[in-house]
């Protein structure tokens, strides 16, 4: 009975430990993100992330995090966080080696870019040409919110 | 393995996790889908490493582990990945991209570029305030040449809509229901959840097998790539052919209701389009991956929106959106 009591400790310390470290710290999932100064895509940028960095996070609302980047804090949404292994942008890591390393091997693997490249010579007749061309196509961000304005969908207190 | 034994396995398992805490706390980690399974195989992942590295467990003692157990904890971590909400940004990116690639050989692209942007901007003013507003590579629209009544959008965020849709909506906040139904599909990841799951546990098997290799063999290469495949033909089939079900049609107009709502546009434009793309007869594209119009009109009646309280009539939109009809 003693022994199942010490493993039921170890267990529930263990994950509420790990819980609480994954509070505060969460990976960039996405390629490029923007912190916000308020909780909405229409307010001012006060930072960019990339895909592996790291940001600090508080609280949570509204699909939004409070967040801390470089010393400069602001919103970013959640759909840009995730802490999924992801490599790191740049050697600013502060994971120990063995960790950084085992995290890094992760990254890059799963369907990466040699399964697509395989795929594609396999697949010779699809047209890859007019996807990177569609990729290509976005409308900057003043421009959007210029449109958005004209068309009268940009809420009110963002006019 | 008897008892006691297992329990001094699992022991040394929590314990190494304990030690390695501070580590998770310096070096981040939840895992995007939230599950505790994917967390507890992430805080694996790091006790394999740590392991490796030669931590000690809580009692103190060296963690003796062979190269084999070492290898067994690394697989046990990766391998925790085992439904399609485990996939990752970019893998969900690379499977939409083949997916696209596949809509772009059945269809042509209409190459109108001022039209092309048009559809680009509604999307992402729409996906602004949808449910996953960032995505791994952003959203893209894409016109396609074709008089069938159709839309269509793969993992990853690539939106496509005909000409022949293009004709049929009445304006602007129609166009733009069409794209947030498409855009609710992207967020819950309907397309994703098409891979055959015997198909998905084999990928990730496979890559679990592969945890700590530097770079794929041929022969896994070989492997990965018809899985992707497979995952891709699976996708496409539903986008193209099959639709995604029933209850993901009616979760996606419920959806695109709500975005439509948030960004400021007319809820009551996808009824609307609904209603008279199904009035105008036309047959194929999308009426045959969505369930009959009536139904989808019941289900959304039963929780019709107001629109939003900064909702206005626009006569730009009205005047924009003939512009763009003009131009085709």
């Amino acid at each position: 009975m003693k022994r199942k009591t010490l493993l039921g400790a170890f267990a529930a310390l263990a994950l509420a430990t790990a819980a609480l470290a994954a509070a505060t710290r969460m990976t960039v999932n996405v390629e490029e993100a923007k912190i916000r100064s308020r909780k909405e895509f229409y307010a001012p940028a006060v930072a960019s992330v990339k895909f592996g960095d790291k940001v600090e996070v508080g609280a949570h609302a509204d699909g939004w995090y409070a967040v801390t980047f470089d010393g400069r804090h602001g919103y970013l949404h959640e759909s840009a966080l995730g802490a999924r292994a992801a490599k790191a942008s740049s050697g600013d890591w502060n994971g120990s080696d063995q960790a950084q390393d085992d995290e890094v091997t992760l990254a890059g693997k799963g369907f990466n870019d040699d399964v697509e490249r395989s795929y594609r010579q396999s697949h010779g007749a699809l047209d890859y040409a007019d996807v990177d061309a569609m990729e290509k196509r976005t409308v900057a961000e003043p421009v959007l919110l210029k449109f958005m304005r004209a068309g009268q969908t940009l809420p009110q207190e963002a006019q | 393995m008897k008892a006691p034994r297992a329990y001094a396995a699992a022991a040394l398992l929590l314990s190494t996790c304990v030690v390695l805490a501070p580590l998770s706390a310096r070096a981040d980690d939840s895992d995007d889908s939230g599950s505790s399974g994917a967390l507890f195989g992430s805080v694996l992942r790091r006790a394999a490493s740590h392991v490796a590295g030669g931590a000690v467990d809580a009692l103190g003692q060296k963690a003796h582990l062979s190269d084999g157990q070492i290898d067994g904890l690394k697989k046990t971590g990766a391998a925790f990945r085992k439904s399609a909400e485990q996939i990752t940004e970019k893998e969900e990116f690379l499977i939409g991209r083949a997916v696209a690639a596949q809509i772009l050989s059945r269809y042509k692209p209409y190459r109108n570029e001022a039209v092309n942007r048009y559809v680009q901007a509604v999307t992402e003013a729409v996906a602004m305030s949808g449910d996953r507003p960032d995505i791994y590579h952003g959203y893209h629209a894409q016109v396609l040449d074709s008089d069938e009544l159709n839309a269509m959008s793969t993992p990853g965020g690539f939106v496509f809509v005909t000409t022949g849709l293009l004709k049929a909506c009445k304006s602007e906040d129609e166009l733009a229901a069409v794209i947030a139904h498409e855009l609710a599909h992207v967020a819950r990841k309907h397309g994703l959840k098409t891979i055959k799951a015997a198909r998905l546990t084999q990928a990730f098997t496979l890559l679990g097998q592969q945890a700590v290799a530097a770079k794929y063999s041929d022969s896994d290469l070989g492997k990965l790539t018809d899985l992707f495949g497979g995952s891709v033909d699976d996708v496409a089939k539903a986008v193209v052919t099959t639709g995604y079900g029933r209850d993901n049609e009616y979760e996606a107009d419920r959806l695109g209701e709500e975005f439509l709502q948030r960004a400021n546009y007319d809820p009551a434009a996808l009824p609307a389009f609904i209603q008279e793309s199904n009035a105008s007869g036309a047959k194929g594209g999308m009426f045959k991956t969505h369930p009959p119009a009536k139904k989808r009109l019941a289900e959304l009646s039963k929780h019709a929106l107001q629109p939003s309280a900064d909702y206005q009539e626009s006569a730009v939109r009205q005047r924009r959106w003939a512009a763009v009809l003009a131009k085709m």
